[in-house]
C-alpha cells in the first residue's frame, strides 16, 4: 500500500510476459504501476538466449556466417558484413570494388527493409489493425526476392564472404533492384500520407518517451534512437567503412527524442537509403567480387582482436573477435544495438502511462535474436 | 498543424480506399493485391533459391559424382551431415559413400556444403515442401532420396549447372554409360525434362482436386529426383536393371595422378589402396613421397592443397598443421604425425 | 406489433384473443432478430473482406463461395469449444454478463424503423427508448470484468464504463437538436419529419455535425477503432472479457457488433432519413423500397465504420476521455443554439448563414483550445 496524500492507492505489478501480442520477440518487461502511471521498469531478456558466441568458438570462421544471420533476423546482410569486416580487419583482406558496391547495395536495402517494418509494427501497437504493417510488408515483399534471386534465401541470406561476396550479381538482378529502388519514394509518400499527419497518431507519439541527449550519450545509444535524441552520430559518416565516402547522402538528427522523432527519423532515413543505392546502382564498377587470397577452407586468421562495427539499421553492430591464429575464433564477441538500445528503457517510460510503455518499445525497435543472441 | 483538424485523418481515408478499390482492378500482383492463394498458386521461385541439399548423379545413380571426402561433414556448421564410406567385400574402402544422411531438422539451409564440396556433388535443391508427420527419422534424408539426376539439376538450377559442367574437368570413375545405358525416363518425367528449363510452379492445369494436386506435387519431386533406384549396398545382384560394373578396380586406373615430376612415378596415389599398402609403396622414397602417401590419395583439396601440395607443405615446415586430410580421417592423422616426429619436423 | 394484433383480430379466422396477441408479440421480433442476425453475420464478413482488400489481401475466401460460410464456421467454432469459468469467478455474474451486451442491442431494433409502417413498437418516446436502453450494456461490460476475479479485467472493464459514459452525453446533446427539429420523440415520427427536398436532417449544417458526433460517439459506445480501447486491451492489460470462451466470447462480440449495427440504424433514423427516399411512397411495393433506401444508408454506415477501423490507430484512454469532454460535448452545446438561429430566424437562408458561422467559429475555436499544444511541427537537421 503507498499513501500519497489523502488516498490511498496500491501499486500494481503488471508482467508483460513473454508472449506478448506486440511482435518484438520472447521479451518480459515487469512493470509497476500506480494507477496508470509506470513507477518501475525491469526489462528482463534471455528467452531467445542461443549461445551464439559459444557455438562460434566450435566453428571454423566462415561456419558462424551463416549464425550471424540470425542475430539480427530482419537484417541478416548487414550482420554478415559486420562479421566479414571484422574478419577482413584481423586477416588483412582486401576486398575488391565491385563487391564494397554490392555490400552497400544490399546494406542499404536492409536498411529500407529494416526501417519499413520496424515503423509497420510500431503503428500496429498503437492500434492501426494492421493496415500500414501490410503496406510496408507489401514493398518489403520485394526487397526479399530480390534476395533470393541474388543469394538464394530470403532473410537468412549467408551472402558476404571473407574478402567479397559469395555471388555475383548479373544484370537482370541489377535490373530488377533498379526497378524496386524506383518504387520506393512514391510508396513512402503514399505511407507518410496515411500516417504521419494523422491527428490519433501525433497525439499519441509526441512527447511520449523522451530520451535526453545527455542519457542517450552515456547509455552509448546508437542508431536512429540516438539521432532521434539529437546525437548526430553516424558510424557510415564517422568511419566511412566500405565507399560510403563515396556517395552523396544526409543524416537526419532529431532534437526531442521522443517516439515521434523515432518514427520519423526513420522514415527520413528510408529516403536518405533510396538516395545511395540510386547512386550505387548507378556506379557500380565491374570486375571480381571476392578478394583473390581469400579461402573458403583451412581459413586462417592471424593472431590478434579487433573490433569492427557498422551501421546496422538498429544501431552500430559491433563484432570484437579474438584470434589465435588458427581456423576457429578464440572468443567472439557480439554488440547488439538492441541491447545496449533496451538499457535506457526504464529512464523512457518512467511517468508514462502502461499503453504508452508498449509504443515506446515499439519506438526502440528491437529484435530478440540480436539482443539475447 | 497543418490545414484544418482532421486534414491527416481524412488524407489517412483518402488512402485506403484507393488502396481498396485498386485492389481489385491489380493485374498479377503488380501493385495493390498480393496474395499468392497457396497451395492453388505458388510464387515462382528465382533460380538461385536455396533450400535444403541434394547429391547430384551423372546418368544413373550409381555414377554419382560424391566421393565421401567428408568435405561437406567437417564445414557443415550444425553438423548435420553423417557420411559413412563404403568398402568392398574385401575390406578396401570405395570412393562412394554408403551412408549419407542429412537431418534436414538440423540443416540451417546455409549452402557452405555446397560451396565447398570439391566435385560438385552437392548441390542445394528448391523444394522447401519437406514436412513431414514425425520429428525424428522422417526428417532424416538418406542416400537414396537425395540422390538426384544432373538433368534434374539442370532443370532447376540451369544456369548454375551449365557452369559446373563446363568446369569440372576431373573425372574420378570411367563412366559405365558405355557399359549400362541409363534408363530412359518415362512420359511425365520426359515431359517435364523438357529442353526449355522450367521452374517448378503449379501444377498441370487438368490436376483439379487437392489430392491430385498433392500427388503430383509429391510424384514431382520423386520422379525427377531419384529416378528408379538400385543401388547396391551390399553385393547382391538386385535384378531389375543392368547394373554397371562396380566401379572399385575401375577406380584404381582411372586415378590420374597429378603432374609429378619425380622420377619413378607415385604407385601409392591411388584412392583404391589401403593405407598399409600405400605407406609399403612409398617406404623408400623421400619425406615427402612417405607424407604423401599417408594422405587420401583423392586429390579433393580439402586441405587446401592438393596430395602433392600439401605433402611438400608439411616436408618443407611451411606448415604444420596434420589434421587437414579430411577424407584420411584418424589413420592419415596418425600416419603424418608419427613420420613428421621421426623427422624431427613436430 | 399492434398492426398485427389488428390485423388478426379483424381477418375473420377463429382465434382466440390471446392466440393473436401472442402471434403479435412473436412474429416482430422472429422477424426482426433474424433479419438482423443476419445482418449481422452477412457484416462480419463483409468487413473481413473489406479489411482485407484495404491492407492489399484477399479477406477469407476459402469457406464457401467467395467465403461466405466464414460467419458460420466461426459461430460454429466457438460454439464447440469448452467453456472456462475461472474458479473464484462469481458463476451468476460471470453468466449473465454476455446476455446483458446482447440484450440491449437486440432491443433498441424495437423502435427502429426498418421500412414503411415496419416497426415492432411505435413507441411515443422511442428516441429516449432507444438511447436509454443502448446504455445499459455498460452494466455488463463491468459485470464481467468484476465477475473474472481479475485485477487486469476490472481495470479494463472500468476504462471501458469510464468511455461509455462519457461519449454518453453528446451522443444525447446531438440528437437533442434532431428532436427540437422534429418535435417528437417518436422514431417514426422523426423519420416523416425528414421529408421533402433536402429534409434529412444530415443536410443541414446543425445536422451535419450533429451527424459526425452522433456517429463518433456511436463507435465510441461500442468500442470500435479508433476508440477500441476495452478490446485492444487485451494488448497491454487484459481486457474485461479475457476469462470468457467459446461461446459466451461469441455473444460478446455478437453483442458488440449488432450494437454497431443498431446504432448505426439509429443514425440513420435520426440523421438520414430513416427509410426515406425515392419511390418509398408506392402502393404496394412502397415498403420493400423504403427497406432497400434503410438498408443501403445502414450499409453506408457500416462502412464508414469498418473504412475507420481500417484506417486509424486508437486514442488512449486519456485523449479519448479529453476528446469527450473537451471538443464533443462543448460542441454539441453550441450546436443547440445553431439549430435555435437556423430555426427562428425569419429569412431562411440568413438562418443557415447564421448557425454554419456559428458552428464554424466553434470548431476553430475548440480546435485551438484543445489541440494547439499538443501537435507539433517537427523540423530536422541533416547532417552530411
Amino acid at each position: 500500500m503507498s499513501g500519497s496524500g489523502l488516498i490511498q492507492t496500491q501499486r500494481l505489478e503488471v508482467s508483460l510476459g513473454p508472449q506478448h501480442p506486440s511482435t518484438h520477440g520472447v521479451f518480459r518487461m515487469d512493470v509497476v504501476l500506480d494507477g496508470e502511471y509506470v513507477v518501475k521498469l525491469k526489462p528482463v531478456m534471455g528467452y531467445l538466449h542461443r549461445n551464439h558466441e559459444q557455438i562460434a568458438e566450435k566453428l571454423t570462421w566462415l561456419g558462424s556466417m551463416p549464425y550471424t544471420d540470425r542475430l539480427d533476423y530482419f537484417c541478416s546482410m548487414t550482420n554478415n558484413w559486420a562479421y566479414a569486416l571484422a574478419v577482413e580487419k584481423l586477416a588483412g583482406l582486401k576486398v575488391p570494388e565491385r563487391a564494397e558496391y554490392i555490400r552497400v547495395i544490399m546494406a542499404e536495402l536492409t536498411r529500407l527493409l529494416n526501417h519499413s517494418c520496424a515503423i509497420g509494427f510500431l503503428l500496429s501497437d498503437c492500434g492501426a489493425w494492421f493496415t500500414p504493417v501490410l503496406y510496408a510488408l507489401r514493398e518489403r515483399e520485394r526487397i526479399l526476392d530480390f534476395f533470393e534471386t541474388v543469394s538464394g534465401a530470403r532473410m537468412m541470406c549467408n551472402y558476404m564472404r571473407f574478402g567479397g561476396v559469395r555471388v555475383d550479381l548479373d544484370e537482370t538482378a541489377l535490373a530488377m533492384a533498379r526497378r524496386l529502388v524506383a518504387r520506393w519514394p512514391s510508396f513512402l509518400d503514399e505511407f507518410e500520407k496515411l500516417i504521419t499527419g494523422n491527428e490519433v497518431l501525433l497525439a499519441r507519439m509526441q512527447r511520449v518517451g523522451i530520451l535526453p541527449r545527455e542519457l542517450a550519450i552515456n547509455a552509448s545509444i546508437s542508431g536512429p534512437m540516438a539521432r532521434a535524441s539529437g546525437v548526430a552520430y553516424d558510424v557510415r559518416k564517422v568511419d566511412k567503412y566500405g565507399v560510403y565516402d563515396r556517395f552523396e547522402f544526409r543524416v537526419p538528427v532529431g532534437e526531442t527524442g521522443d517516439t515521434y522523432d523515432r518514427y520519423m527519423i526513420r522514415i527520413l532515413e528510408m529516403r536518405e537509403s533510396v538516395k545511395i543505392l540510386q547512386q550505387a546502382l548507378r556506379d557500380i564498377p565491374g570486375g571480381p567480387v571476392i578478394a583473390p587470397e581469400a579461402r573458403l577452407r583451412g581459413f586462417k586468421v592471424p593472431a590478434g582482436d579487433g573490433y569492427a562495427r557498422i551501421e546496422a539499421p538498429k544501431g552500430e553492430l559491433g563484432f570484437y573477435l579474438v584470434s589465435e591464429g588458427g581456423t576457429k575464433p578464440y572468443r567472439y564477441h557480439v554488440r547488439p544495438p538492441s541491447f545496449i538500445n533496451l538499457t535506457v528503457l526504464e529512464d523512457m517510460c518512467l511517468g508514462h502511462k502502461i499503453a504508452d510503455a508498449i509504443i515506446i518499445l515499439g519506438s526502440v525497435d528491437i529484435v530478440l535474436g540480436e539482443v539475447d543472441r | 498543424m497543418n490545414g484544418f483538424p482532421g486534414k491527416g485523418l481524412l488524407e489517412g481515408l483518402a488512402v485506403t480506399a484507393k488502396n481498396f478499390i485498386g485492389s481489385y482492378f491489380d493485374d498479377n500482383r503488380k501493385e495493390r493485391l498480393f496474395t499468392y492463394q497457396y497451395p492453388e498458386e505458388r510464387m515462382p521461385l528465382p533460380e538461385n533459391s536455396r533450400t535444403f541439399p541434394f547429391l547430384v548423379y551423372d546418368g544413373t545413380p550409381d555414377q554419382l559424382r560424391c566421393t565421401a571426402c567428408k568435405v561437406c561433414e567437417t564445414e557443415c556448421p550444425p553438423q548435420c551431415i553423417y557420411i559413412v564410406r563404403d568398402s568392398d567385400p574385401n575390406g578396401k574402402p570405395l570412393q562412394r559413400p554408403k551412408v549419407f544422411d542429412i537431418d534436414i531438422s538440423v540443416c540451417m539451409q546455409c549452402g557452405i556444403c555446397a560451396e565447398v564440396c570439391p566435385f560438385d556433388a552437392i548441390k542445394m535443391d528448391c523444394d522447401f515442401e519437406r514436412s513431414q508427420h514425425g520429428r525424428f527419422e522422417e526428417l532424416v534424408a538418406h542416400l537414396p532420396s537425395l540422390l538426384k539426376s544432373n538433368d534434374y539439376y539442370h532443370h532447376i538450377k540451369p544456369t548454375e549447372a551449365d557452369r559446373v559442367d563446363a568446369t569440372r574437368k576431373r573425372v574420378k570413375k570411367p563412366s559405365p554409360a558405355a557399359a549400362a545405358p541409363a534408363p530412359t525416363p518415362g512420359p511425365a518425367v520426359a515431359a517435364v525434362l523438357s529442353p526449355t528449363p522450367l521452374k517448378p510452379m503449379s501444377p498441370p492445369a487438368d490436376i483439379l482436386t487437392e489430392d491430385e494436386k498433392r500427388a503430383w506435387l509429391k510424384g514431382y519431386q520423386s520422379i525427377l529426383g531419384t529416378g528408379p533406384i538400385v543401388w547396391p549396398l551390399t553385393t547382391k545382384k538386385i535384378a531389375t536393371t543392368p547394373q554397371p560394373p562396380t566401379p572399385a578396380p575401375a577406380a584404381a586406373a582411372v586415378a590420374t595422378p597429378p603432374a609429378s615430376s619425380l622420377a619413378g612415378g607415385e604407385p601409392w596415389h591411388d584412392s583404391g589402396l589401403d593405407l598399409a599398402k600405400r605407406m609399403e609403396l612409398a617406404k623408400d622414397r623421400s619425406l615427402a613421397d612417405r607424407l604423401m602417401a599417408a594422405m587420401a590419395q583423392l586429390d579433393c583439396q580439402a586441405c587446401g592443397y592438393d596430395c602433392r601440395g600439401y605433402a611438400n607443405a608439411l616436408a618443407a615446415g611451411v606448415t604444420r598443421d596434420v589434421t587437414l586430410c579430411a577424407p584420411g580421417e584418424d589413420e592419415t592423422k596418425n600416419t603424418l604425425e608419427t613420420l613428421l616426429k621421426e623427422a624431427g619436423k613436430l | 406489433m399492434d398492426a398485427i394484433f389488428q390485423l388478426l383480430q379483424n381477418s375473420g379466422a377463429p382465434m382466440p384473443e390471446w392466440l393473436a396477441l401472442a402471434l403479435a408479440i412473436l412474429l416482430p421480433i422472429v422477424i426482426v432478430m433474424g433479419l438482423f442476425l443476419t445482418v449481422f453475420a452477412f457484416l462480419t464478413w463483409v468487413e473481413r473482406k473489406a479489411l482485407g482488400r484495404i491492407q492489399n489481401r484477399r479477406g477469407p475466401n476459402r469457406v464457401g463461395p467467395v467465403g461466405l460460410f466464414q460467419p458460420v464456421a466461426d459461430g460454429l467454432k466457438l460454439l464447440i469449444k469448452e467453456d472456462i469459468v475461472p474458479g473464484a469467478a462469481d458463476r451468476v455474474v460471470h453468466f449473465l454478463a454476455p446476455v446483458l451486451v446482447v440484450v440491449p442491442a437486440f432491443l433498441v431494433l424495437t423502435v427502429v424503423p426498418v421500412a414503411k409502417g415496419f416497426v415492432p413498437v411505435d413507441l411515443n418516446i422511442g428516441v429516449l427508448f432507444a438511447l436509454a436502453v443502448s446504455t445499459a450494456s455498460v452494466l455488463a461490460v463491468f459485470m464481467a470484468g468484476w465477475a473474472s476475479r481479475n485485477k487486469f479485467s476490472l481495470l479494463g472493464a472500468m476504462r471501458g464504463v469510464a468511455q461509455v459514459v462519457s461519449y454518453e452525453v453528446p451522443m444525447v446533446l446531438a440528437a437533442v437538436v434532431v428532436l427540437m427539429a422534429a418535435g417528437t420523440l417518436s422514431s417514426i415520427g422523426i423519420v416523416e419529419a425528414q421529408r421533402g427536398w433536402c429534409g434529412w436532417f444530415v443536410c443541414k449544417p446543425w445536422g451535419l455535425v450533429a451527424f459526425v458526433i452522433f456517429q463518433t460517439c456511436a463507435m465510441a459506445e461500442v468500442a470500435r477503432t479508433p476508440f477500441d480501447l476495452p478490446e485492444a486491451e487485451s494488448e497491454i492489460v487484459a481486457g474485461y472479457h479475457t476469462e470468457y470462451s467459446g461461446f459466451k466470447f461469441a455473444l460478446f462480440q455478437m453483442g458488440e457488433y449488432v450494437a454497431a449495427i443498431t446504432m448505426g440504424g439509429v443514425t440513420v433514423t435520426l440523421f438520414l432519413g430513416g427509410y426515406l427516399g425515392p419511390g418509398c411512397d408506392l402502393p404496394r411495393i412502397g415498403w420493400l423500397v423504403s427497406a432497400g433506401w434503410f438498408f443501403a444508408k445502414l450499409g453506408l454506415v457500416v462502412v464508414i465504420n469498418i473504412w475507420a477501423r481500417g484506417t486509424w490507430p486508437r486514442v488512449r484512454v486519456d485523449q479519448l476521455l479529453a476528446f469527450a469532454w473537451k471538443v464533443l460535448l462543448p460542441l454539441s452545446l453550441i450546436n443547440i443554439p445553431a439549430m435555435a438561429l437556423w430555426y427562428f430566424l425569419p429569412n431562411r437562408l440568413i438562418g443557415w448563414i447564421a448557425s454554419a458561422a456559428l458552428l464554424a467559429v466553434a470548431l476553430v475555436g475548440l480546435t485551438r483550445l484543445n489541440a494547439g499544444r499538443a501537435f507539433e511541427k517537427r523540423s530536422y537537421r541533416f547532417i552530411s
